[in-house]
Formats: structure tokens, sequence, C-alpha cells
């Protein structure tokens, strides 16, 4: 067993594997009568990046990731097909059931890195194991408003009224059961967890002059738990670290059972050096544009936006300005790299000029009509 | 027989309406607890706090621990402190009848940093968060923590 999943493609069959049986048929089901067109769901993938974070549809083509292992594993067989040598194409029909050919699984030094990275950005994480994962960490989350509680009585009939208004324009098939969770702090931002926990600050619900920028924050925060961002991550991290680690491997068999032992153990490596990805975030605020575009006509859109960017701290011309000053000598360039390196954050969430102009741009998109 | 500031406070938070049976146990443990710093006292008693239940107290007690974990899908970074606006809301929260009726109750808590930590519960209970956030980070620099970001 242990050399049959020294693989990272294997290891997500495993994953796969675990999934209890019924729960992973119906969710096929689902998929399949929801929106018969599983082949249509395929992704292409044209690019794989060395940063396994990296958003390849950034203009957020489709609100909903698509889900259905099949179609997931489709993908990663098209791509195995036209990329990748005979060999890792066997290793790739191993998982869709048959055996793997012999001799083609046992070395995982013998897995093209291509195929590693296509694998961490398609979805074989079974749901139930997301759904652990953000249970997980929401039961670490110490600042919940209770719903019987005396404020809670009074903005989460607000809450979930607009979380009803969106999800209600989201046509897409999608397994998810979002739960809605207002935090004690009067701030105005939003957070999403894995497997559809979703959380707004009391701030956002208390004034209706900030009403418009709730939407957007729900709006968003919904886009991330869809295009399984956080998820991606981990799942990403679950294939860096399964030949890494050993103990990974040996606590795999332990999914079904407890699901948050393995996901955290993962987690707790990434936590390290994982902030906010720029992709990730522009890609939600795309996202959630595309949602809002269904529910408000133009005008009210744009003041929706608007409700959003005015909120946004002001831009730093000053950063820009030193961005642009050019190193003179080799030894400048050299510190000038150094500080660059160490300075900027591996992921971080975009400056307020990057999201405006992105939104910008898909309000535009948007609003135009196709010629 | 002479009651601790901890488990007065704890007795306090528990009376307080929303909070339910479940704490009960917490206030026998908290009674128990021998730990001499506050930081050591709040810490014991955090680690009681695993109900939903006693929200305010598992809130405030976190903050102060430093313990709250941030999510990385954030809509935006988390802004800062504003201590201006913190004041503001500290100045209407003391004229709103219930926290003031409720501070009222915990004057009657001996230990110093017990009440402050109990303020901080009420103001968190009331939806005074500028407030709540305020004291918190009086009381982390008082007894010598790094204050919440």
């Amino acid at each position: 067993m242990k050399r049959l999943i020294s693989s990272p493609i294997l290891l997500c069959a495993a994953f796969i594997a675990m999934a209890p049986f019924s729960a992973s048929m119906a969710t096929a089901e689902e998929t399949v009568s929801a929106a018969p067109i599983a082949t249509d769901n395929a992704k292409d993938i044209k690019q794989v990046s060395n940063v396994a974070l990296k958003v390849l549809d950034k203009d957020c083509p489709n609100l909903v990731q698509p889900f259905s292992y099949a179609d997931n594993f489709k993908s990663l067989s098209k791509f195995t097909l036209a990329e990748v040598t005979d060999k890792a194409s066997n290793l790739v029909q191993g998982i869709f059931g048959a055996k793997p050919a012999a001799g083609t699984a046992a070395n995982p030094d013998e897995i093209p890195d291509s195929l590693k990275l296509a694998a961490k950005q398609l979805n074989w994480l079974p749901m139930e194991g997301e759904v652990a994962y953000g249970q997980h960490l929401h039961e670490q989350e110490t600042a919940i408003l209770d719903r019987d509680s005396r404020l809670g009585k009074k903005y989460y009939p607000i809450a979930d009224a607009m979380l009803a208004e969106l999800l209600g324009k989201l046509t897409e098939p999608t397994e998810y059961k979002f739960q809605l969770f207002i935090l004690k702090n009067s701030t105005r931002n939003a957070v999403a967890r894995p497997g559809g926990f979703l959380y707004l600050d009391q701030g956002l619900l208390e004034k209706d002059e900030y009403r418009d920028k709730a939407y957007f924050a729900m709006a968003h925060e919904i886009a991330h738990v869809l295009q399984r961002h956080e998820t991606r991550e981990l799942q990403s991290m679950a294939v860096d670290s399964f030949t890494a680690k050993k103990d990974l491997v040996e606590t795999l068999p332990k999914l079904k059972s407890d699901p948050a032992l393995l996901l955290d153990h993962v987690k707790m490596g990434k936590d390290i050096y994982t902030q906010h990805n720029v992709d990730q975030e522009l890609q939600a605020d795309s996202c959630a544009t595309r949602l809002l575009a269904r529910l408000y006509p133009a005008p009210k859109l744009a003041s929706t936006l608007q409700g959003f960017i005015g909120d946004l701290p002001p831009v730093d011309e000053t950063v820009s300005a030193t961005d642009t000053t050019v190193p003179k000598t080799q030894a400048d360039k050299l510190i000038s790299l150094t500080q660059d390196i160490v300075s900027t954050p591996m992921h971080r969430h975009p400056n307020s000029k990057e999201r405006k102009e992105n939104l910008d741009k898909m309000y535009r998109d948007i609003t135009t009509p196709a010629k | 027989m002479k009651i601790s500031s901890l488990s007065l406070l704890t007795a306090l938070l528990l009376s307080s309406p929303g909070h339910c049976d479940d704490c009960v146990g917490l206030y026998r443990q908290a009674a128990q607890k021998t730990a001499v710093t506050t930081i050591g006292k709040i810490q014991a008693m955090w680690s009681d706090l695993t109900s939903t239940k006693c929200g305010s107290l598992r809130t405030v007690s976190t903050q102060i621990l430093g313990r709250e974990r941030e999510a990385r899908t954030q809509l935006e970074d988390k802004k800062p402190f504003d201590p201006v606006a913190a004041q503001a809301n500290f100045e209407e929260a003391i004229k709103d009848d219930v926290v003031k009726s409720k501070l009222e109750e915990g004057k009657s808590i001996e230990d110093e940093d017990m009440r402050t930590l109990y303020e901080a519960a009420v103001f968190d209970a009331e939806g005074f968060y500028g407030a709540r956030d305020l004291v918190v980070r009086q009381l982390q620099q008082k007894v010598g923590m790094q204050p919440s970001k």
C-alpha cells in the first residue's frame, strides 16, 4: 500500500478512495443530474505554475470551480496525454480505477514535475474532508456573535437575507452548504473558510451606509469558497509534503475517521508562509462582481463596487515612487534586490490601486454589450 | 469563606442573561485556580472555556492572551487599532444604562485586573467593541503582554 501511494498523484486517489463511498456516489450523481456536461467541465490546463497558488483565470469565467472528481481527473488525463510521457499517462489511468502499470508508481522520482503541478491545480480533496477542515478552523474562532443574543437577533436576519439573496442568483450547481456567522468586530472585514463557512464583521451590518460594502464582502467570500482557494492550497501542501514527510504517509489512512487530524497537520506547515495571495484576492473580487451583476442593474452594481472601493485605504504613492528607482551600481542593485526579497511578503493582499483597476475592468467587461 | 475575585468574576459573568447552565462547571473549576499572575489566571480559565457559551469571557480572554487566529481569506488586511474611535466608543458605552448597571455589579471584584477583564467582557456582550478593544489593550500593556494589532 505504501508503495502504491508513494506518489502525489496516487495520494489524490487515496484521498478519494477514503471518502465515504455513498457520499461520493451521491456527489457524482447530483453533479451529473444538475449539469450533464461533465466533459465540458474538464479544465484545459494549458500551463502549470511553479507557484502552486497561482490562479489561471483571474477574470473569473466560472463562478463555481468544477468539483466532480470525474471532471477533475478528466482534466488531469487530458493534460497528461498532451504533456507528459506514456509512463505518467499510465499512472493517471491507475487513478481512474485500473491498476497502475507495473513499475510506474513505485518511485516518486519517475513522476514528471509538470504532472505534480497539474495535480495541485485540480480539486480532488473530498467535500467531507474540506468541510471537516473548515469545521476544525471554525471551532477555533472565538469572536462569533451568538444568534440568540440581543445583538444576534438584530443582525443575523439582515445577514441571512443578504446571503439568501446572493445565493439565489447562483444558478450553477454547487455542493456547498454555506454557514454564515457574524464576528464581534466593529471593523468592516469578512472572512471565508473552507467548506462554506462565511464570516462578516458586525461593523458591516450596523449602518446602512456600509450595506453596499457588506454585499460585496459577502459575494467576495462566497467566491473564495466556490473557487476553493484555501482548499487548493491545502491540496498543494499535501502533494508537496507527502514525499517529504513520512509521518504524513503514516497518518493518511486516518483521514476517513479523523480528517481534521491530517488536514490540520498539513496546514500547520503552511501557516508559516501563507498569508494572502494577490491573484486569489483579485479573482475573488472579479467573481464577486460577476455574482453581484446578477443581482443588480448596472447603476446599482457601480454603487455597490464603489461602496467597497471607497472603504479601501488610500493608495500610498510613495511606494510606486520608490519602486521605480533604478539602482545605479551593481552593489546598489544587489542591495535593492535583497531588500525587495526581505520586505515583500510572498503572498499579500492586492493594494487599493490594483483592486480598483481590476474592479473597473470587470465592471466594463460586464456592462459593455458584446459586439 | 472569602470568595476569590476570579470566582466572583466568573460568577458575575455566569449570572448574566444568556449564560447557561453548562458554565457552572467552569465556575467550580475557576474557583480552584491557584495561579498567581493575571495572565496565569486567565490562561487557567481560558483552557476551560471550550464551550460556545460564556462567549464574551472567551472572546476577551483570547484577545488578551493573543490567541486569535487570523484567517487567510480575509476581504482586506486588518486595519490598525484606532485609539480615537475606540475612546469615543468607550465614552458612549459607559453612558449606556445596561453597561452602567453591569459595571456597577463588577465593582465588587477585588482584583483590579480581573475587574478590567470583566469590564471588557461587558463591553463585548453589549456590542461596544471599540471600548472592549481599548480596555483589552490597556490590560495587555499593564501585564506586559504585546498589545493586539
